[in-house]
């Protein structure tokens, strides 16, 4: 699983044309990982956060952080390697923004 | 995906939501837009396009108007919802097809306000109504990209000010400010064409969004058909021979030595047959004399072929309309190629004593050219060297040079 954080920032200055050229770029990816790729979601920016056994509920993400989980990927690869390899080709690393590469436990 | 499809989709929704929220709402309206293509970036990144990208884009940009009137209405902020010009009932209907082509003119109206300065009717039509950014507009305008923005934020603070009034129907205004607006297409399609070396694709596009724009024009009653389908034929005509001007360098070709066989076949039949329906005007205007004369030019075989006693008839009659610089200067070099090139100069030295016209750099080439022409090259030579001395465009500086070499070699030569 691929787990991007967004720059939010990034898309402040960016034309019409701008965010098309940029979607132009993620569908080149997605070409790219052909197969590998699996399934994908995109994630609503409001967000609550449950905390401990009190079930404190607050608004807003749970990490304190510019970076905003954006939504996460699900592809399919050998090994983390391979999966950590293939992430680099995703175009948000160019806006600034990150992605954490996890492993799906197997039975 | 088509090309350019959110740049016209902007367009599309600010016409819309400025006629739900008005043109005092137009920070809220640029969020609607630019969260819109956010989302879009966010899902068809994750899961692939959507069959209809532009039914997807409109849909999810009524969804946040309806949310922007729900929440306003919650917090009761029940005035400013009233100054919001369309009531909730009908935003299902705006989104419709024919009222996204009422709000475009509505909105292309707004922005062509005469009480602006040209260069803020410019950009902020291209800016509101066509979908370029900032930055893609100083590009093709040869501005400062803070001056662009600058420059909207005071036209649309101005605007702000005085369309209160968007929403009710704009037709009896319509024909008195036509002019103003096929004005502005025509400037923004000069803006597309004059500039040629290094941001051709913007220069393009440019042209094609001033020929998008008038079509649209071509949807309304009440004004002058046949002058916006002159305006239409000049603007095919012209962006038909587009291909032959510039070599495989990108320099520029004088128009005797341009291939005509390279000119778009397709645009140019699409310039005739507006040309044929400009005819349904009553009163003859510049646009149908300009496209009268670039019909000439396009239907000439070959340079020596062209009918230049009929594009001296068209410049005569121009000038009656219109005795700016630009207008006397293509007289005179017609009259040089339609009666003799000592007439066409008489004319040119005429212009150079009257006008106070920037243009010094073209007057003196079209001195120097029509010298050539009577063999004169030494004359000619002085005069290209004036004219390299007065221009700042790079493409003209390698023009005009190439030409001042020419001229040497001729004056060795004649032959």
């Amino acid at each position: 699983m691929l787990i991007l954080f967004d720059n939010e920032d990034a898309f402040t200055d960016f034309s019409p044309e701008d965010m098309q050229n940029e979607i132009a770029l993620h569908g080149k990816w997605m070409e790219q990982l052909g197969d590998r790729y699996n399934s994908g979601e995109a994630l609503n920016q409001p967000a609550k956060s449950i905390h401990g056994k009190e079930k404190i509920v607050t608004d807003g993400p749970y990490i304190e952080s510019k970076e905003l989980v954006g939504g996460f990927y699900i592809i399919n690869a050998e090994s983390l390697e391979e999966a950590t390899e293939l992430a680099k080709g995703c175009p948000v690393l160019r806006l600034g923004g990150s992605i954490e590469v996890r492993e799906v436990m197997k039975m | 995906m088509v090309e350019h499809l959110f740049r016209q989709q902007s367009g599309k929704m600010s016409a819309i939501l400025i006629r739900i929220f008005g043109f005092q709402n137009l920070e809220l309206i640029e969020d609607i837009i630019q969260e819109t293509f956010l989302s879009a970036i966010k899902t068809w990144g994750m899961k692939g396009e959507p069959e209809n990208p532009e039914a997807w884009l409109m849909l999810v940009a009524k969804n946040k108007v309806i949310n922007e009137l729900n929440r306003k209405k919650r917090h009761s902020e029940k005035k400013e919802l009233l100054h919001y010009k369309a009531s909730y009932n009908h935003i299902d209907d705006l989104f419709l097809d024919h009222e996204i082509k009422d709000s475009q003119l509505r909105i292309l109206f707004a922005c062509c306000h005469p009480d602006l300065k040209i260069r803020a009717q410019i950009m902020l039509t291209l800016k509101t109504l066509s979908g370029f950014g900032d930055k893609e507009i100083a590009n093709a305008l040869l501005m400062k990209a803070s001056a662009v923005k600058k420059g909207i934020y005071r036209a649309k603070e101005e605007l702000k000010a005085k369309h209160d009034h968007i929403g009710i129907p704009f037709l009896p205004e319509a024909s008195e400010r036509i002019d103003t607006v096929l004005t502005i297409i025509y400037l923004i399609f000069n803006e597309g064409y004059k500039t040629t070396s290094g941001k051709q694709v913007i220069n393009d596009d440019l042209c094609f969004e001033a020929i998008r724009l008038a079509g649209l024009l071509l949807e309304t009653q009440y004004v002058d058909i046949g002058k916006i389908c002159a305006l239409l034929s000049l603007m095919y005509l012209t962006l038909a021979r587009f291909p032959s001007r510039l070599d495989s360098n990108g320099e520029l070709i004088e128009i005797e030595l341009q291939d005509r066989t390279k000119w778009d076949k397709r645009l140019m039949s699409l310039g005739f047959s507006f040309l044929k329906k400009s005819r349904a005007s009553t009163t003859l205007s510049r646009y149908h004399l300009e496209s009268s004369i670039a019909s000439i030019h396009c239907i000439a075989k070959s340079f020596g072929e062209t009918d230049w006693s009929a594009i001296l008839y068209c410049y005569e009659k121009l000038l009656e309309l219109d005795h700016s610089f630009m207008v006397r200067f293509n007289y005179a070099i017609a009259l040089g190629w339609a009666k003799g090139f000592e007439l066409g100069l008489d004319e040119l030295k005429e212009l150079e004593k009257e006008s106070k016209s920037p243009k010094r750099s073209l007057l003196y080439s079209g001195i120097a050219e029509l010298n050539i022409q009577l063999g004169k090259f030494e004359v000619a030579k002085s005069y290209y060297q004036v004219a390299l001395d007065q221009t700042e465009s790079n493409a003209d500086k390698i023009f005009i040079t190439k030409k001042i070499i020419e001229c040497d070699t001729k004056n060795i030569n004649p032959n």
